[in-house]
């Protein structure tokens, strides 16, 4: 036990007391029950700095909290280890965690199962800070698996919204399959190593064959995949919008997603050790560009912001991907302030437009909530990386570390996501904040700034997001301790001159988003109605058609298909033959229990039989 | 050698409160005596608790010229026959309020007594103490199955119960008086010696002891009373019948059978293994289609008096250690269950049956949960404390090689599932209303206590597997 036991479990208790007035129906916690949350989690927020302060001196904490069961070798050990990776992660999952508990304050206020949801995020937040502390495979894969399952919980908290329930089993899937190669990774690791504690592992990790460590990394890999919405199992994140704006900030900025990131950096050893670290960079280029060109097209605001998460993750998997784990942590970090921003900026809009979604019918409203404007556009700015902002300085490094380990094609397309990055983030803000109002008179009318409670967290999430960068120097040497970091040195003109090309196509972007949408020079119809670009636009609109090919493949193929002729076995044969038992079962029952009579006679009769019964027995055995 | 009166303090504690407590009722008015002696019980039972945790030897000692032998597994299942019935005098208090009686003294100062004859009972080291004690514990359990007014199944039961507990009787008596005449002893070190062979005698003896301790546990064939005397008992009777007595019995047939018949372990092993699964299978079967509770819990009692005897072929250290933790976790789920019936009953037995259950849920939250605990405890599923009672024999029995027992255990298991889930789903799944009389807060806290142990004994096995292992290996100290 220690401090981080208590970091961990703080939310638990939130959890619990917020969940045991929702089933019992206590109508005095219903209306409190934000009080367990903030509480709980401020208090694990400030243990987080103690704990990353602690850290800073050089010191890895570990602790162990329990022993679970031990059998055949395998130990169960919950504990925690945090090192620096570790202390960083609890920093920005309680930072952004403690905001939007504060934020669903009035998000959430006139929700029937407010109670309901500050349990949950109790439960998310949880989940993901015994991921991030645990010392081995085991409770990272107890951490992994209740992480899904807030998620679920959350992305289908309106579950009586059919739309809801279907992303939230979506998710759930789509994780299944990502988690199903995690745990096969997981029992691979105690296979090849007898052990699943990380310390263990990882120390002998150089004494094992490179072909072993590409099964194990890909295996794992499969895991960070589904978690982070990677390609191809990325479909699930978009429609995770269909959750309360609050959890949609909080599992793209520090929860859920990072998830995936995390455990490649955590896994560093065994990834560095097999051949797999390619793949890695191309599923995560792939993802970057493609989600940022998807971007461009959608409508929804929420939709935006999810496929420029996709988008960023991508960049951070290209770190990992050409070895530069510490810059993937960076970009992280510094990601999950700018992107909850975004996410509770983005909250704030359809609050006030009364739960509109479609940036379509917005525009104009810098007007009526200038507060979540400006921390909306310093979001965007630090998103498109324009220096000082904090996105900059991270997604910066990233470029540059793929151009100095030499991997050109990476570097290409992760500068032109960041030019289309540029374009969809300031069309999304042109769109939603300038420009003319689109919306009717009735919406006109309640049009307004959120509460307090709504834009103070905007404001401490928009401090972060412009001064984060700064601490690109202290972080790499912190997180060095813990992960190593693979990036060749490049000289500072070549540098000057990289930085220089990102910047000027970020700004070139957002020029071009405020030519086509603030001053309306060029019409966007150009594009999406010209007869050369209209296939390439319904392709991006429909995002690649993923949903549909996944659809028409495994749910209508596979499933439909197999599912026919399992149904014919089961409904004949197996059912047959449970029935059958069934049946037989209680056949023999009725039977036994035709020889309970009550009558005192016979069961002195059985007892005579019953030691004659003994009596044989003990002669023939 | 020698007296050694002190180390039978607790027992004489419990004994001379009772009989204080038969002179307090003479005095006593009707209306405060519930209180009164419900108050007093838990106070003596607590001070008992007390006294026996500091007065059990690790090293074993023994009294009254060996008559009596006390080691750690004396003291922790007198633990246990405490703690199960202090939950059955809080139980008690609440019955006692819905349904009326003329005798609120006797009933618990004759529950006393019944504590102090199980408390003898897994002391006893001869036989005769071993007999005398189990009829001062049989006795007054038949007694308090009769105490209630316009209660006919109660005294339907009771004589029921008295005249299969006289055959039993004379069955383990006659069993006895063959052992003192094979070795003109009754102290079981003494008459051990003189047993090697399965002569005739020693079957016969042996046969019969067999017998009589399986009547008392409720094995199949022995079993006939089993649901009757479970159904019609009061339920707090019922819950001390199914809880304390089952202990004594179990705990008083380790210690007899390990030291006396221990060369003939693999014969009564197996009979033991082949009563114990056909129990098991008899009890899962005819448990399916029960509609009250209390008799349905009374075949699944045989069930897993099945499984825990079916333990006994494995080797003896592991099965006296399975044994005790199945002991454990079977006191802490009988209580809390018959804890819940009893608190759910209401006027005209309403509450005792399945139906009356119907979407408790809605009615109560907090009892739908804990019924789901306390049954799917009863199935074993884990991670609750039946589950690693039930893996705990697995384990044993696989260990010594008996995989078709373990297979057959396993199977009835499945089979039990079906009727333990049967509460769960009425509670849950079914339209309608469930009869709720107005909680007690003391049965309410019976089962919030019990249910709470389920889940924390689950979570964390060790505490009763260690407390397990220091009682077993006090005991083979003793054996040596």
């Amino acid at each position: 036990m220690g401090v981080g036991f208590l970091i961990a479990v703080l939310p638990l208790v939130s959890f619990l007391l917020a969940g045991f007035g929702v089933l019992f129906g206590w109508k005095s916690f219903k209306r409190r029950s934000h009080y367990f949350g903030l509480v709980t989690v401020g208090t694990s927020l400030f243990l987080s700095f103690y704990v990353l302060f602690k850290v800073t001196k050089g010191v890895v904490l570990t602790e162990e909290w329990f022993n679970w069961v031990i059998s055949g070798g395998l130990s169960a050990s919950f504990g925690a280890y945090i090192d620096s990776l570790t202390a960083i992660m609890l920093v920005v999952v309680t930072f952004v965690s403690f905001f939007v508990h504060m934020y669903s304050i009035g998000y959430m206020h006139e929700d029937p199962g407010y109670d309901r949801f500050f349990a949950y995020l109790g439960l998310f937040t949880f989940s993901m800070l015994v991921l991030v502390l645990s010392p081995n495979f085991l409770q990272l894969f107890f951490g992994w698996e209740a992480v899904g399952l807030s998620s679920y919980l959350l992305i289908g908290f309106w579950f009586k919204r059919k739309r809801a329930a279907d992303a939230a089993i979506k998710a759930f899937i789509m994780n299944r399959i990502g988690d199903f190669l995690f745990i096969l990774g997981v029992v691979a690791v105690f296979w090849v190593f007898g052990s699943l504690d990380f310390h263990k592992v990882f120390s002998q990790a150089g004494a094992v064959s490179a072909a072993t460590l590409s099964l194990i990394s890909f295996l794992l890999l499969g895991g960070a995949v589904g978690k982070s919405a990677q390609f191809p199992l990325h479909t699930w994140l978009p429609d995770a919008m269909e959750g309360p704006t609050p959890i949609s900030a909080l599992i793209h900025a520090a929860t859920m997603v990072a998830a995936g990131v995390f455990m490649v950096a955590r896994c560093s050893p065994i990834f560095d050790g097999g051949y797999i670290l390619p793949i890695v960079g191309a599923i995560g280029v792939i993802t970057a560009f493609g989600a940022a060109t998807v971007g461009l097209t959608q409508f929804d605001i929420k939709r935006v912001l999810a496929y420029s998460t996709l988008s960023q993750l991508g960049y951070m998997f290209a770190a990992l991907g050409i070895g530069a784990y510490v810059y993937a942590m960076f970009h992280l970090f510094t990601h999950a302030f700018f992107k909850a921003l975004l996410f509770l900026g983005s909250g704030n809009v359809i609050h006030a437009m009364s739960g509109e979604q479609d940036i379509r019918k917005m525009g104009g409203l810098y007007k009526y909530m200038k507060i979540t404007a400006a921390c909306f556009i310093i979001g965007t700015l630090a998103l498109v990386g324009i220096p000082p902002f904090a996105g900059f300085f991270s997604k910066d490094k990233i470029i540059s570390a793929a151009y100095a380990n030499g991997h050109l094609v990476f570097w290409f397309f992760l500068v032109g996501g960041a030019l289309l990055t540029a374009l969809y983030m300031g069309r999304l803000v042109f769109m939603v904040f300038f420009g003319e109002e689109r919306f009717d008179t009735r919406e006109m009318k309640h049009l307004h700034e959120s509460p307090a409670v709504m834009t103070v967290p905007l404001i401490f999430l928009a401090v972060p997001s412009i001064f984060a960068g700064f601490l690109g120097g202290w972080f790499e040497e912190f997180l060095k301790s813990s992960i190593p970091n693979h990036v060749r040195e490049i000289s500072h003109s070549a540098e000057l001159l990289l930085i220089t090309i990102t910047v000027s196509l970020a700004l070139l972007g957002l020029l071009i988003a405020a030519v086509i949408y603030y001053w309306k020079k060029i019409s966007p119809e150009v594009f999406t109605e010209s007869p050369v670009l209209r296939p390439i636009y319904l392709l991006l609109y429909n995002k690649y058609y993923f949903d549909e090919i996944y659809n028409f493949v495994f749910v209508r193929g596979v499933a439909f298909g197999l599912g026919r002729i399992y149904a014919f076995f089961d409904k004949y044969v197996i059912d047959g033959i449970v029935n059958g038992v069934a049946y037989f079962t209680s056949w023999c029952g009725e039977v036994l229990r035709l020889t309970q009579t009550g009558v005192v006679n016979n069961y002195v009769a059985y007892f005579g039989i019953g030691v004659v019964t003994v009596i044989l027995l003990l002669l023939l055995v | 050698m020698g007296l050694n009166l002190k180390l039978l303090f607790p027992e004489f504690f419990v004994l001379a409160s009772a009989i204080v407590g038969i002179l307090i009722d003479l005095f006593l008015p009707k209306r405060v005596k519930n209180g009164f002696f419900a108050t007093f019980s838990v106070f003596i039972l607590f001070v008992s608790v007390f006294l026996v945790i500091f007065s059990s030897p690790f090293v074993p000692e023994t009294a009254f010229n060996s008559f009596v032998k006390k080691d750690l597994l004396t003291g922790l299942s007198q633990v246990l026959i405490l703690f199960s019935s202090l939950i059955a005098v809080f139980v008690s208090y609440g019955f006692l309020k819905k349904f009326d009686t003329d005798y609120i003294g006797e009933f618990y100062y004759t529950l006393l007594f019944a504590v102090f004859g199980a408390m003898l009972m897994v002391s006893a080291n001869e036989l005769a103490t071993l007999f005398v004690s189990l009829e001062v514990m049989s006795i007054s359990v038949y007694i308090l199955s009769a105490l209630f007014k316009k209660d006919y199944r109660g005294k339907e039961v009771a004589l029921k119960y008295f005249i299969m507990g006289s055959v039993g009787a004379a069955v383990v008596v006659y069993g006895f008086a063959l052992l003192y005449g094979l070795s003109g002893s009754t102290v079981y070190e003494e008459v051990g010696r003189a047993i090697s062979t399965l002569s005739f005698p020693v079957l016969l003896s042996l046969a019969l002891v067999i017998s009589g301790f399986l009547f008392k546990l409720g094995a199949v064939p022995f079993h006939g009373w089993t649901p009757d005397v479970y159904h019609g008992a009061p339920t707090p009777v019922t819950l001390f019948m199914g809880a304390v007595v089952k202990i004594a019995a179990f705990v008083a047939l380790l210690k007899l059978f390990y030291p006396v018949f221990l060369p003939l372990v693999s014969e009564w092993g197996e009979v033991f293994a082949v009563i114990g699964v056909v129990s098991a299978f008899a009890g899962a079967l005819m448990a399916l289609r029960q509609e009250n509770v209390k008799r349905m819990l009374a075949y699944s009692a045989i069930s897993h008096t099945g499984v825990v005897l079916a333990a006994l072929v494995s080797l003896p250290a592991v099965a006296i250690f399975s044994v005790l933790f199945y002991l454990f976790a079977y006191a802490f789920m009988t209580v809390a269950a018959f804890g819940f019936i009893s608190l759910l009953t209401g006027k005209g037995f309403s509450g005792e049956n399945i139906s009356d259950w119907r979407n408790l849920y809605s009615r109560s939250p907090f009892l739908a949960l804990s019924l789901v605990v306390i049954f799917m405890s009863l199935a074993g599923i884990p991670p609750l404390f039946g589950f690693w009672a039930k893996f705990y024999i697995l384990v044993a029995l696989v260990k010594a090689g008996k995989v078709g027992v373990a297979v057959a255990i396993l199977v009835a298991s499945a089979i039990s599932l079906y009727f333990y889930l049967r509460p769960v789903v009425y509670a849950f799944m079914k339209e309608g209303e469930a009869v709720l009389p107005p909680v007690e807060p003391f049965e309410f806290g019976a089962v919030v206590v019990t249910v709470f142990f389920l889940i924390v004994f689950g979570l964390f096995p060790e505490l009763i597997s260690q407390v397990s292992l220091f009682a077993l290996s006090s005991f083979l100290r003793g054996m040596i």
